[in-house]
């Protein structure tokens, strides 16, 4: 394979070796898939949504597969910062790959207080907010699906973070380049799209809800179309750097992403299916670009043809 | 990994035994369990969790490049299954695994008493077998009593199986239709009532099978102070502790209100889950 094909990109101030990351909560906090891929290899980790404290999520059943998906509604369950920080971090330090801290709050001030704690812990070279998570009970109003409350958070924690910030964008809502447009205004530095797509489903023999939270996100290959068209949306409407993320199984999605006009992708639920799928993903990139020659894969970058 | 399809064929109505055969060796125990993607394709999109059935010792042991042999017990209840039942020998699927934490074996344990319901009884022929060989010449030690129930004698399996190394079987099916009339967990208690007289600390139990039966087990076992491990089946995504997706509540003992039944589990101590929730 051809070793002069450039695959690094760098995307909100943070230097990638490759533009494929895993997804936040697919992957754990690492150590869950490390027997089973080289994370040395990865552009970067995502780690399972923190928050302040920790949550036990919602009752089960929490998973329900779906036709080429699936629909979870885990309900956020997480260890803590503080716990992250402590037992999880030290582990993740040992690996050459960037380690982003994907986090959400029930108010602004909890973002920022998650922000900050970041910030003075060495080894994390990023932040992903959630603003948009659809198994959050309590926040029915979710910050994501209006443009004044995206900008009013994502403004707050810029005020208390250096680090790196992408916003992660809800697809459930009428014109996702809104927010979009907000989010950026706020002052953050990238934008990664999309979350989960809200759906459910029923159990006809005796009627009710699949899940025990009735509703959930959908995910994996069925949502691919959707997050295509959000992340090409998205891209010609805003400066920042863009990543794609929804339903990507194979390089091939990846470079469809790319060509969208996202900078890097995260690979999300395909880790469940095969924990190895992102290795496979990166040389799979690399190929393309000796095929195409392509020098460095940052060219794709919206480069689609209409 | 890619496994190869040794044997697949139909036991009785919906219920299946696969061979497979994989290369390395399979250090599993009994009460791991692989995930195998049934089809390359997106749906179903997820691996479908199968339990060791038989985990087949490697010949010759620990030879480089050896391959190891494990069989899985199913039964059709979906889409995943459906496509498992119509692989051919030769056949390839990718497995992970060997997942999760197995059945654990306490000291002192004079006699084992397995009991499961019907698909339930998957993982414990590999559990019966495992007990036998470590309860190899030392007298009453390894002596192993099974409880098999289901709705009719076409959902008893393995029966056979238990027999022919030696454990005493004991059958319950719903229409009476084989064995006793009822349930298996009347059976367990009628036997534990008939053998009074045994040290219950010497006792150990082993169950798998649907919630209902493994509620019903350890309440029995927390009454008569039995130890009591219970093998959970539970949908999942990932299958290593990642998605969160297949959990159950447990007694609050180290804060975490949730365990994953793919990695903390699928074996758990009876006395851990919190039956009332689950």
């Amino acid at each position: 394979m051809g070793r002069d094909i450039d695959l690094s990109v760098n995307i909100a101030g943070i230097n990638l070796k490759n533009p494929v990351m895993v997804a936040s909560g697919t992957f754990g906090y690492g150590e869950e898939y490390a027997p089973y891929v080289n994370i040395n290899k990865l552009g970067a980790i995502i780690v399972k949504g923190l928050s302040l404290t920790p949550r036990n999520g919602n009752p089960p059943p929490r998973i329900v597969e779906t036709e080429a998906g699936m629909l979870n509604s885990i309900g956020l369950q997480n260890i803590g910062m503080d716990t992250f920080i402590k037992e999880k971090l030290p582990f993740l330090k040992k690996y050459d790959t960037k380690v982003i801290v994907n986090f959400f709050g029930d108010s602004i001030d909890e973002y920022c207080e998650i922000a900050k704690m970041a910030g003075s812990a060495p080894g994390i070279h990023g932040l992903e907010m959630n603003i948009s998570c659809p198994n959050k009970q309590e926040g029915w109003l979710e910050f994501g699906t209006n443009s004044d409350l995206t900008f009013r958070v994502v403004s707050a924690v810029r005020k208390n973070t250096n680090l790196p910030l992408i916003v992660k964008l809800s697809p459930n809502v009428t014109d996702i380049t809104v927010i979009a447009r907000s989010a950026a205004e706020a002052g953050a530095d990238a934008i990664s799209l999309i979350n989960t797509l809200s759906g459910m489903a029923i159990d006809i023999e005796t009627r009710r809800p699949k899940l025990a939270n009735i509703i959930g996100g959908l995910s994996g290959p069925a949502i691919k179309p959707v997050a295509l068209k959000m992340v090409w949306q998205v891209a010609r409407s805003i400066k920042l750097p863009v990543i794609g993320i929804g339903g990507i199984m194979t390089y091939k999605d990846s470079i469809e992403f790319m060509i969208a006009g996202a900078s890097a992708v995260q690979v999300g639920t395909a880790n469940f299916i095969d924990p190895a799928v992102t290795e496979k993903i990166i040389d799979g990139l690399e190929l393309y670009c000796e095929q195409k020659s392509i020098k460095a894969i940052k060219e794709i970058t919206g480069s689609i043809v209409t | 990994m890619l496994s190869i399809v040794l044997k697949n064929k139909r036991l009785i109505n919906s219920y299946y035994k696969m061979k497979l055969s994989c290369e390395g060796f399979i250090n599993a125990l009994p009460g791991q369990f692989v995930m195998i993607k049934v089809s390359p394709h997106y749906d179903p999109l997820l691996r479908r969790p199968m339990s060791f059935h038989r985990i087949i010792p490697h010949h010759p042991p620990f030879k480089k490049g050896g391959r190891g042999e494990f069989e899985i017990l199913y039964q059709i209840t979906g889409k995943g299954t459906e496509i498992m039942s119509n692989l051919k020998e030769g056949n390839k699927v990718d497995i992970l695994g060997p997942l999760g934490r197995g059945f654990w074996f306490p000291e002192g344990i004079e006699k084992a008493i397995i009991i499961a319901g019907g698909i339930g009884i998957a993982p414990m022929v590999a559990l019966a077998e495992e007990i036998r060989k470590r309860g190899k010449g030392q007298g009453s030690r390894g002596k192993i009593i099974v409880f098999i129930g289901g709705k009719t004698k076409d959902d008893i399996l393995c029966k056979g199986d238990f027999e022919k190394i030696g454990a005493n079987v004991h059958i319950a099916t719903e229409d009476g239709s084989m064995g006793k009339k009822g349930v298996c967990t009347e059976l367990l208690k009628e036997w534990l009532i008939a053998h009074g007289s045994l040290l219950m600390a010497q006792l150990s139990i082993f169950a798998c099978g649907p919630q209902g039966m493994l509620k019903a087990v350890a309440d029995i076992s927390i009454n008569k102070n039995i130890s009591c491990q219970v093998s959970l089946d539970k949908n999942m995504a990932c299958g290593t502790g990642a998605c969160l997706g297949c959990v159950v509540k447990v007694k609050n003992r180290d804060s975490r209100l949730y365990k994953c039944v793919c990695k903390d589990g699928p074996v758990f101590d009876a006395g851990e889950i919190l039956w009332e929730e689950i």
